[in-house]
This record gives structure tokens, C-alpha cells and sequence, in this order.
């Protein structure tokens, strides 16, 4: 057929569509009446010859199918039958629709959520123009000892480990930089930043905390980012001396100042330091990673007067070579491919690093050389080492739950299906064809595809932001690639659970199945189809379900793991001391000293003190620990430097020696109390005290007990605390409050105090340390209750999976349960033979699922704590469930069956 | 019966357009005459020959008009269109080549193999 006639048809068929098609059933009428004429003729009654005409004529619907199948548009309208008619079954079956959609809309909405959060995590790069041309600088070593064979002193940002032997780092020291950019010539644009931590902002009498992006001046020029209002920096802001200017991001501007254009111009003070507001940066901007949200961005020329850090001693960063801290991107120029930028810019990196290192030797021992990697995503460093495993293992959770509601909707359709043999074999009869009839079956299904797929987005776009507030990511946007991830999986689900079902239920023959209570072979081999998808089903819900048992006994672990200090009753808070006021170490150790009496005499306060980390905070501080007598620079120990009466604060037990003391003051021998671990692990067969390390020397004087440091998982690292009075020159530090009852009830108070005392000062960022603890198992926490909640979800589908095939197959039996019982069979044991059926398929799917769920057990073994994948409680806990889950399931359509009254299953018959 | 057979995939057209080449016909009248020209050996399924004819009409071949039987019954008419009769002559000659040709194939004696 050309296209042109099968186009004129169509137009036809669209124009005149209902009466050519009347015409055409004229036309048959009329050709079975010639027929009747001439068979009359021959001497039958006119009735009869009207009946045999018919049946000479055969099947009338499939003639008058196929002449509409010819005539256009045809696929439209049977369409929009099939429509009709789907929407009239599933009002027939209300039950079996809301079932559909809720379950289909619980796994594809929480399929939406997580591909959403993935989708930003892995897939988005940074909105700024042309991501593809930028590069991220990094460095890359043969590595031998790990952290301590590094040539840097300090270093801010994480080193990846390759099992190859090499380290690779994204940090360079400002030298660094600034030689590679004076001497570059294979990048269009060259620019530096730094995630800064978190700072006190204040402006507009209003407080706000958030994290603050060091940049260098030509950060939003280099990437091409506008402003919303006011100006980028210019490069005389970024010089020494220059005007300390800020440039506010969109969340700031909206929250503290109501997006007001008049704040450019005006001054706000960032951790007590004034700064003039030049700029506003986009909505979309949220600096130079795909997760982050900060603040306010800052030149990088800023950060020692705004943030100073213990660890560096007083020094700027600025000048300090053997710092590494900011992050280099650059935009490369068209055609020059990465190994060229990177060859490029190495004879300089090196000649500067030789230059500026204290260890400089170690450039050449461990091979250090520049690489040159994609910058289109920023560093992404936590989404690398965090989000991807997490999402890969969010998204499988979620996968398995959606396979698992597409086989429970299966089973179900099935069933059903079944129960409309009749009806699909009188259609059949009359001469539909079976590929019409099954799509007739699909068109419903994927209605109810449809349905759970619209309820589904719904639910993902109201849970997008849950979990990226678990993992404190910025909420994530719902763009087209989700729409479209959403759209496909509901098209997959739609034929993945009512295909089968359609392409079985028209494979019925006809004969048998307009027989009235018919047991044909057909009917079996559905039954087996259905069982298998109930141990399909069992088996699933057995690998969720252990994986909540594993998860949850991981937090259970976790949380009743030793810690080595008592974490109830403490609250803590941050404070930072303004340079401006407190300019010596003097002032700033008197006014943590006077605060720390001032909190000691709140009532209600048992003990307080401070300290410079918080414990268990997610953060490893390391400094060298190199015991006299011995090689220098070969090993490093976790640090903390304490407040008078922190061990008493923490209940951290002293074993040996003494605490910190009043003679231990600035000029007096430096001391240090070490922790077992460094006791066992550095002095094996000696008594540590009275032993110095370090240079000048460090004379040991107690042995504390041993405290989990950075995270839960950690065995405690060897550590040792410094007394705040030997080790000032620091501006921030942390309180710890001893509380007799709940900690939160002396919020108010101490902030009061804090004010009372200073009235420029504030508590910042006031939590208990079990709350500080709890935020570094999030990721635990959320795979917990991700878990919990989807095996919670598969055992409710596996129910009424496995109610539904019995019951099923109960109703399909009745009249031979009914000869059996008439025949003298107990009902009890009837009952005994249909749960005993049930049971079966329950054993099988418990024997698979174990398997399954020690294969994910392993996948997942780096999220485990304490618990292996073959965890006996787990395994034997999720079995039980579920196998009580099954019999009470079986139980109903068991007692239905013992019930059937013999009499009655036969008449029916 | 013996004298009936089969009619070969492709050749209903065929067969219909020669039909009504003798002059207009309805449906049913294409189904007797195809009986009567063809000694009664060639038997159509009654089901398959309207979606033919609906075919042919939509591909140009025949056109339809409606009109009353010889018993007085309202019937769709068919008759050749130009198109029609060019392509009678072509499937009837392909037909031809196609027949002497099996033909000639089957007659063939065992030593020209």
C-alpha cells in the first residue's frame, strides 16, 4: 500500500470512520441474507437457512476485525476502546487497582527519589558555562607509608590510596598556585578556591551559620558565572591589603537580607571580621562542587584572618609552603589534551615544591608529578568517596523493591485473568484473535502502570528532599532525565508484570475454557507460573529483610560500641573569638578559662570544659609523634589539644600518671597525656611517663584510657592530648558541658551565659555529643530506615502474594475438595494439605533468598559494622518472620477450604 | 471432495479482479461465479474474500457503488476501474509465464535432468 492511499484511508477513517463502518456491516448482513435466499430455495424454512448462512459465514466479528484493521486509523480507536474498557474492569475491581497503584507508586516513587538524588550526585555538572572545558589540577605519588611518607607537612583535603601505589591530592600549597599560574600557558582561565568550614554571619541584626568558599578573584570570571546583583571580585580585592570585600550566595541574600538590592554596599561581619557586600552569586551557583551549599564566597586571601586554625600554629597559610590547601581549576585551551597540560605545567610544580618544602627531597624519592583531571563537577571529593557507593546501594534497594511489586502484580493479574477465563474464551470464540485480546489485557495493565507511575512521581517529588537532608546535600532538582527515568520504568514495569499474565491468559483453548468449571492443563500450569512468583516474591522479601536485620544490628553495633568517654549529658557548642578584641593568646585562653567557670557555676552543670575538635566528630586530626631517640618524621598519632578538666568532663579514666595542672603553664617543660593505644603501640616493653617526643621535647606525664576518635567504626587510634595552657595562639575551640539531667534543658542557659559574658559573643552550633555522634552514622542510619521500611513493604506484598495464590487455588479446587470430603477426608487434614502447599513455597523462597542475601551481605560488607554477611540472628530472624508470615497468610483461604460444605461444592459442579 | 483445491496464497486477487471483468458483481455473486467459472474447484472462505475485496477497493483497483439485487436486496456493486483492468493483464500474463513454466518444470523426463 503507497503511503499516499494509506494516508487518504486514515483520513477516512478519522472523516467517515463510523459510516464506513456500517456500511461494511451492511455489507456482510446482506451477503449471509443472499446466501439464506438461495438456501431457502432449495427448500429449507426461511429460519434455518438464515443458520446456516451464519455458520457457513463463520466468524463474523473476525471478518469485520480484519476490514477494520485495513481501514486507517484503526490502532487509534481500538485504542481508545480498550481504554474504556480497562477503565470499566478496574471499577469492577477496586481492590486488585488500589493494590496496583499503591504498590507500583511505592516503588516507583522511591525509585524517582533516589534517581533524582543520583542523577544530581553522579550526572549534573556544575551550572556554570562550558563545564567541559574545565580541569581540575592534582598532584600524584608512589607512595610507600602512606599519610606520613607525604612531602607536605599539612595537608586540607583527603589523599585516595590507589592499591597501584599511588596517592593522588587535589590540594596544592599557595605557592603552588601562584607560580602555576604565572607560568602557565595551556589554560584560557586559572583559578583557586577552598572549602573554608563553617563561620558565623552577621548582618541586618540578624545570625546565620554556614560554610564559607574561599576563591581566588577571578573565580566567578574563569568559570563564567554572573552575578544576580552587584559585581564579581575584582583582582585588587584579592591582593594584600585590598578591601575585604564579600560576595553573598542566593540562600543568604534571600534569608538574612529578603533579597534586598540594597544590601551591595552595605557591610557584614563573618565570624566578627566586617566585610563589604559587592555581589550576589545565582540561585543555581553553590560554588565549585556538585555538593555543596555554601555560604558566602570570600577571597581567599581572608581565610587566616577569618578562619584561623589551631593546626597552623599562627602562621598564615599564605606563606607557608608546606601547606597544601587550595584547589586549582583551570579552563583548558581548545585542542590541548590533558597528558599535554599536565606535561606543561610539571617542570614547574616540581622545581616549586623543591623550592618550598621542608621535606623537598621526597619530590624526587616518591615520584610526585601533576596530573591534569576533568573539572566539569568541581572536586566532588565527598561524592566520590561517599555518595557513589551510597547511591549504587540505594538504587539496587530500590530496583528490588519495584521487581518485587512488579512480580506481586503479576501474580495477582494472573490470577485474575484466570478467574475471566469465560470471558476471554466467548471472545475468542466469536473470533477475536489472540494478539487483540492480550492487548486488550496489556492496555490494563499498563493503565494501572500508568496510574502507580503518576502516584509515583508525585511521591518521589515530595520525598526528593529526605534523602539528601540525610545526607545534608542540597536538595536536588527534578529535571527532564527524571521525568524520563520515571516514564521508562513505569513503561518497563507496566509490560515486565502484565505481559506474561496477557500472553497467557489468551493462550487458553477455547473449548475448554467455555466449559463451566473446567480443569484443564492450562489451569495448572498457571498455578505453577503463579508459585514460582511467589517463591520469587518470598525470596526477595527475605534478602530485604535481612538486609534491614544486618542494618539495623550495624546502628545497634555501632551505637553500643565502647566509646572510652560518657556521651550522655554533655552538650557542646562552638565559639569563635574575634581577632579584633582578643588579638593575644593571653586574652583568648582568659576568656576561655572565665567562660568555662562561668558555665561550671550554672546550676544543673557538673563539669565543664573545652577543648579544640569535638569528640567523634568525622574529622581524623594528625600530627607527627616522633618519640626521642628515634628517626623524625616517621609517624604520625591523632592529637586533641584540652581545657582544664576535660578527662573529668568526658569521664575519660586516667590509668597512670597525672592530669594537666595548674603548674603547667606557657613557659613551664611542655607536657602531654598519651592514650594506651600509643602507650602499647609505640612503647611496648617501657612505661611511658616520664619519656619526651618531638621537638622541642614533649615530656609525657599520664596514660589516659583509649576513646574512639574520628568515627564509630575506628578502633581507637593512638592519640595524644596537649594542654590548652602550653598550646594557646588559638582564636576557636569548643565547649563541653556537663549536664546532671536532659543536656537540652541548659540550651538557653548557656547561650545566655556566652552573651552575658561577651555580649559580641555566641554559642555556636549548640548539639549534644550524641547528637555529634549520631551525625557521623548517618549513612547507617539512613540504610537503616531504608531497609526497615522496604523489608517492612516486601513482607505486606509477599502476604498478599501468597494469600492471593492460595486463595486462588482454594477457590479453583472446591468441588474436589468437596469429593474428598464427601469421600470422608478430615477437614483438618484438608486444612494440613493447603497450608503444608503454602509452606512449601515459603521453605523454597527462604532457601533462595538466604542465598541471595549473603551475595548482597558481601556487596554491602563496607557498610557493615560488627555483623557479618552470614549473621545468624539476621538470617534465622528475617526466616521466622516470614515463614509466620506464610502460615498466617495460607491460613485463611486453609480454613476456607476445611469449611467447604460437601453438598454444596458438588451442586455447584 | 476430490475436484476441489486449494487456491494458492497470492492468486485471491487475482482471481477476483477476473471475475468482475465479466461484469459488475456483489460479494456474494464474486463468490458463486468464482464456484461456476472454475467448475466448482476453487472454494473460497467465505470470511477472506471481504477483507479482499475491502483491500482491493482502497488500493484503486475496484470501485464500489451500492445497489439492489436481483432479489431485491441492497448489495455493494464492484466493478473495474482502469487500474484495475491494467493490473488483470499483468498478474494475468505473470500468472501464465508462471504456470508454463512449473509446468514445463514438472514435465521434465529423468535423463534431460
Amino acid at each position: 500500500m503507497s503511503a499516499f492511499s494509506w494516508l487518504r484511508s486514515l483520513w477516512a477513517g478519522i472523516l467517515h470512520g463510523s459510516s464506513v463502518r456500517s456500511e461494511m456491516e451492511q455489507e456482510l448482513r446482506t451477503h449471509i441474507a443472499l446466501r439464506a435466499d438461495d438456501l431457502e430455495c432449495s427448500g429449507l424454512s426461511r429460519g434455518e437457512a438464515e443458520r446456516r448462512a451464519r455458520i457457513e459465514f463463520g466468524g463474523f466479528e473476525k471478518v469485520r476485525e480484519t476490514m477494520h484493521e485495513a481501514l486507517g486509523g484503526h490502532l487509534l480507536r481500538t485504542l481508545a476502546q480498550d481504554l474504556r474498557y480497562a477503565l470499566r474492569m478496574l471499577r469492577k475491581t477496586p481492590g486488585l487497582a488500589i493494590i496496583a497503584v499503591a504498590s507500583l507508586a511505592l516503588g516507583i516513587g522511591a525509585n524517582t527519589a533516589i534517581f533524582s538524588l543520583t542523577n544530581a550526585l553522579l550526572l549534573d555538572a556544575m551550572p556554570v558555562a562550558h563545564p567541559e572545558q574545565l580541569r581540575l589540577l592534582a598532584w600524584q605519588a608512589q607512595h610507600q607509608f602512606g599519610y606520613k611518607s607525604l612531602p607536605m607537612e599539612s595537608l586540607y583535603g583527603s589523599v585516595g590510596f590507589a592499591k597501584t601505589g599511588t596517592a593522588t591530592g587535589t590540594e596544592f600549597s599557595w605557592e603552588e598556585y601562584e607560580a602555576l599560574r604565572q607560568n602557565q600557558a595551556v589554560f584560557d582561565g586559572f583559578t583557586a578556591y577552598f572549602h573554608g568550614g563553617g563561620a558565623n554571619i552577621e548582618g541586618g541584626n540578624d545570625l546565620e551559620r554556614g560554610t564559607l568558599e574561599y576563591v581566588a578573584p577571578n573565580f566567578f570570571d574563569v568559570l563564567g558565572v554572573r552575578t544576580a546583583a552587584g559585581r564579581t571580585m575584582l583582582p585588587s580585592d584579592g591582593s594584600r591589603g585590598g578591601a575585604p570585600v564579600v560576595v553573598l550566595s542566593d540562600w543568604i541574600w534571600r534569608d538574612m537580607f529578603g533579597r534586598s538590592p540594597s544590601i551591595i554596599g552595605k557591610t557584614i561581619e563573618v565570624n566578627r571580621v566586617p566585610l563589604t557586600v559587592v555581589g550576589v552569586a545565582p540561585q543555581s551557583f553553590h560554588g565549585a562542587g556538585v555538593d555543596l551549599d555554601p555560604a558566602l564566597y570570600l577571597p581567599l586571601q581572608l581565610q587566616p584572618q577569618i578562619s584561623p586554625d589551631a593546626w597552623d600554629r599562627g602562621k598564615s597559610r599564605l606563606q607557608n609552603g608546606d601547606t597544601w590547601w587550595v584547589r586549582i581549576l583551570g579552563r583548558i585551551k581548545p585542542g590541548v589534551t590533558n597528558a599535554q597540560a599536565a606535561a606543561a605545567l610539571d617542570g614547574i610544580f616540581r622545581q616549586t615544591a623543591k623550592a618550598t618544602l621542608h621535606h623537598a627531597d621526597r619530590i624526587d624519592q616518591e615520584s610526585v608529578h601533576l596530573v591534569v583531571q576533568p573539572g566539569g563537577r568541581g572536586d566532588a571529593q565527598r561524592t566520590d568517596t561517599e555518595f557513589v557507593p551510597m547511591a549504587i546501594g540505594l538504587s539496587a534497594l530500590a530496583a528490588l523493591v519495584l521487581v518485587l511489586a512488579c512480580v506481586n502484580l503479576a501474580n495477582l493479574l494472573l490470577a485474575r485473568a484466570a478467574t475471566r477465563r469465560r470471558e476471554l474464551s466467548v471472545r475468542m470464540a466469536l473470533g477475536a484473535r489472540r494478539g487483540r485480546v492480550a492487548r486488550q489485557l496489556l492496555t490494563e495493565s499498563m493503565m494501572l502502570a500508568l496510574f502507580g507511575g503518576v502516584a509515583g512521581v508525585a511521591l518521589g517529588f515530595a520525598l526528593r528532599n529526605v534523602i539528601p537532608h540525610f545526607l545534608e546535600h542540597q536538595p536536588t532538582s527534578f529535571d527532564w532525565r527524571v521525568y524520563a527515568f520515571a516514564a521508562g520504568l513505569t513503561l518497563l514495569t507496566g509490560l515486565l508484570f502484565g505481559g506474561i499474565p496477557a500472553w497467557r491468559a489468551t493462550g487458553v483453548e477455547i473449548r475448554k475454557g467455555l466449559q463451566d468449571g473446567a480443569r484443564s492443563t492450562a489451569d495448572r500450569s498457571h498455578s505453577r507460573l503463579g508459585r514460582s512468583l511467589v517463591v520469587l516474591q518470598v525470596c526477595l522479601s527475605m534478602i530485604l529483610l535481612t538486609g534491614a536485620g544486618l542494618f539495623v544490628r550495624t546502628v545497634r553495633n555501632l551505637l553500643d560500641a565502647p566509646l572510652g568517654f560518657a556521651p550522655h549529658h554533655i552538650l557542646l557548642f562552638d565559639l569563635v573569638l574575634p581577632r579584633r578584641e582578643y588579638a593575644t593568646p593571653e586574652q583568648s585562653a582568659a576568656a576561655f578559662r572565665q567562660l568555662t567557670d562561668r558555665l561550671r557555676a550554672l546550676p544543673g552543670v557538673e563539669a565543664a570544659s573545652f577543648s579544640a575538635e569535638a569528640l567523634v566528630s568525622g574529622d581524623k586530626w594528625t600530627a607527627n609523634f616522633d618519640p626521642t631517640g628515634e628517626p623524625k618524621g616517621k609517624d604520625v598519632a591523632c592529637t586533641n589539644i584540652v581545657g582544664d578538666g576535660f578527662f573529668h568532663t568526658m569521664e575519660i579514666p586516667l590509668r597512670e600518671g597525672r592530669d594537666f595542672g595548674p603548674q603547667d603553664t606557657a613557659p613551664s617543660p611542655k607536657v602531654a597525656i598519651v592514650n594506651e593505644q600509643l602507650a602499647r603501640q609505640f612503647f611496648p616493653h617501657r612505661d611511658p611517663i616520664g619519656l619526651t617526643f618531638n621537638t622541642p621535647p614533649i615530656r609525657i606525664v599520664g596514660i589516659a584510657g583509649d576513646t574512639k576518635f574520628s568515627t564509630l567504626r575506628q578502633a581507637p587510634p593512638p592519640t595524644y592530648y596537649l594542654p590548652e595552657s602550653q598550646n594557646g595562639q588559638r582564636n576557636a575551640g569548643l565547649f563541653e558541658v556537663k549536664t546532671a539531667g536532659n543536656p537540652t534543658a541548659l540550651v538557653n542557659a548557656a547561650r545566655r551565659t556566652v552573651r552575658s559574658f561577651d555580649p559580641q559573643l555566641f554559642a555556636g552550633d549548640i548539639r549534644t555529643q550524641q547528637e555529634q555522634i549520631d551525625d557521623t552514622i548517618r549513612n547507617e542510619r539512613l540504610f537503616e530506615m531504608l531497609t526497615a521500611a522496604f523489608g517492612g513493604l516486601a513482607l505486606v506484598l509477599a502476604c498478599i502474594g501468597i494469600y492471593g495464590i492460595m486463595a486462588y487455588t482454594v477457590s479453583q479446587r472446591t468441588s474436589e475438595i468437596g469429593i474428598r470430603m464427601a469421600l470422608g477426608a478430615e477437614p483438618r487434614r484438608v486444612m494440613r494439605a493447603i497450608l503444608g502447599e503454602a509452606w512449601w513455597m515459603t521453605a523454597i523462597g527462604i532457601a533462595a533468598g538466604i542465598v541471595g542475601a549473603l551475595a548482597v551481605g558481601r556487596l554491602a560488607a563496607s557498610l557493615l559494622y560488627g555483623v557479618q554477611a552470614w549473621d545468624a540472628v539476621s538470617l534465622c530472624g528475617s526466616a521466622a518472620v516470614l515463614g509466620a508470615v506464610a502460615l498466617a497468610a495460607g491460613w485463611f483461604p486453609a480454613r476456607r477450604a476445611a469449611k467447604v460444605d460437601p453438598m454444596q461444592a458438588l451442586r455447584t459442579e | 471432495v476430490s475436484g476441489e483445491a486449494q487456491i494458492l496464497p497470492g492468486t485471491l486477487d487475482l482471481l477476483i479482479l477476473k471475475t468482475v471483468s465479466l461484469g459488475p458483481l456483489h460479494g456474494y455473486g464474486v463468490l458463486l461465479r468464482i464456484g461456476q467459472i472454475s467448475g466448482q474447484a476453487l472454494l473460497i472462505e467465505q470470511g477472506a474474500l471481504y477483507p479482499a475485496l475491502f483491500r482491493l477497493v482502497r488500493q484503486g483497483l475496484l470501485k464500489a457503488t451500492w445497489g439492489t439485487s436481483d432479489n431485491n436486496r441492497r448489495a455493494k456493486f464492484y466493478e473495474l476501474t482502469t487500474a484495475g483492468r491494467k493490473r488483470l493483464r499483468e498478474e494475468t500474463d505473470g500468472w501464465r509465464r508462471l504456470a508454463a513454466a512449473i509446468g514445463a518444470a514438472l514435465s521434465a523426463e529423468p535423463e534431460e535432468a
